[in-house]
């Protein structure tokens, strides 16, 4: 009894992740210098469910966008790398932060101001499509300093 | 003739704890300025160079002596790291305040194709007034990375229009002579680098 007991809550709760599935939360856009083509968009996932991919984002505010990942070398050469997906594993967290992974929004459309909200898609492999709002977010307010706790080593 | 001895010997110990005491004095000192820094310590005498401003000028490195450059190479075209150094720059430079006056920040284009004067003068502007974007031709920008020690190029295939670069991340910080004395990792913390500028201003 106890023993089928455990297998139901287990199943249950399971079955409660799969509900939940993916979560993406702090979806931001960082507001584009004048001029500028290209934006870097930013966000947290969260995911609850199964191992999943995110394979592509889609946003009306450009034309195109890429996942990229900043990868800098040791004598300070930074360089973007193209990805063609991002595994999201089972319960991981995964941050798009400056100076790591990030959607690089492609010929802009409009001119992008702090405080405007905009429809992003995130399209994943098992998931599907999600769509969710982002923010622009100025440099003066948390869009110039990582706050990722990221310090220095002598 | 036991006590001449005596004051012989206590002499030797006195002079010879007082040169101790002095090495290491010198060596503290020495540290000190030098160590504790935020930046890394990056001594390098830097030979002079031109490039061209916004309005078609040529502005000499050595123009801005007797102040303290903050200079770090980009292109307007850069979505995520170029934003974040010169969004960093721009809290770094007004949390200056009375002192902005004696700070240049200088951010050099390595992509001249497609940042002409015009463009890179609004981006820049954007950030800070009073900030200054450089560029020149590949002549001239390959003298300046020979003199920095860098590196830049464009990724992918060269008839992409919408090609990525390859370029330094890195903060530089030249001092009042016009020698290269500190350097910072992207993103490193805004207010490591004032305390630094504090130091030295």
């Amino acid at each position: 009894m106890k023993f089928i007991l455990v297998i139901m809550f287990a199943l249950m709760s399971c079955g409660q992740d799969t509900e939940k599935g993916i979560e993406i939360n702090n979806v931001w856009i960082r507001e584009a210098p004048p001029g500028a083509t290209v934006a870097a968009l930013y966000f947290d996932i969260n995911n609850n469910g199964g191992e999943d991919y995110i394979i592509s984002i889609n946003s009306p505010v450009s034309e195109s966008a890429e996942i990229h990942n900043t990868q800098i070398s040791p004598d300070g050469i930074g360089k973007m790398v193209k990805l063609d997906n991002v595994l999201v594993g089972p319960g991981e967290k995964l941050s798009f932060t400056p100076g790591g992974k990030h959607i690089m929004l492609i010929d802009l459309k409009k001119v992008l101001k702090p405080g405007e909200m905009h429809e992003v898609t995130v399209d994943f492999k098992n998931s599907g499509q999600k769509s969710v709002n982002a923010v622009v977010k100025g440099f003066s307010e948390g869009g110039s300093e990582d706050h990722s706790g990221h310090s220095m080593d002598h | 003739m036991i006590t001449s001895n005596k004051v012989r010997i206590i002499s030797l110990i006195l002079i010879l704890f007082i040169a101790i005491i002095s090495v290491m004095a010198y060596l503290i000192y020495q540290a000190k300025t030098k160590e504790t820094f935020n930046g890394f310590y990056n001594e390098k005498v830097l030979d002079d160079f031109s490039l061209k401003d916004s309005s078609g000028n040529d502005v000499s490195l050595s123009e801005y002596k007797g102040k303290l450059v903050l200079l770090n190479f980009g292109y307007t075209s850069c979505p995520d790291i170029c934003p974040t150094t010169l969004g960093n720059l721009r809290s770094i430079y007004t949390k200056l305040d009375n002192n902005q006056d004696e700070v240049q920040v200088v951010f050099i284009s390595v992509d001249p194709d497609r940042d002409n004067p015009e463009k890179l003068e609004e981006y820049v502007k954007f950030f800070n007034n009073d900030f200054i974007g450089l560029t020149g031709n590949e002549e001239q920008l390959k003298e300046v990375s020979d003199i920095f020690n860098i590196f830049y190029f464009k990724e992918g295939i060269d008839t992409d229009k919408d090609y990525l670069m390859s370029h330094p991340t890195s903060i530089y910080l030249i001092d009042r002579e016009g020698k290269l004395i500190l350097k910072y990792p992207h993103n490193t913390k805004q207010d490591f680098v004032v305390d630094d500028l504090k130091r030295l201003l």
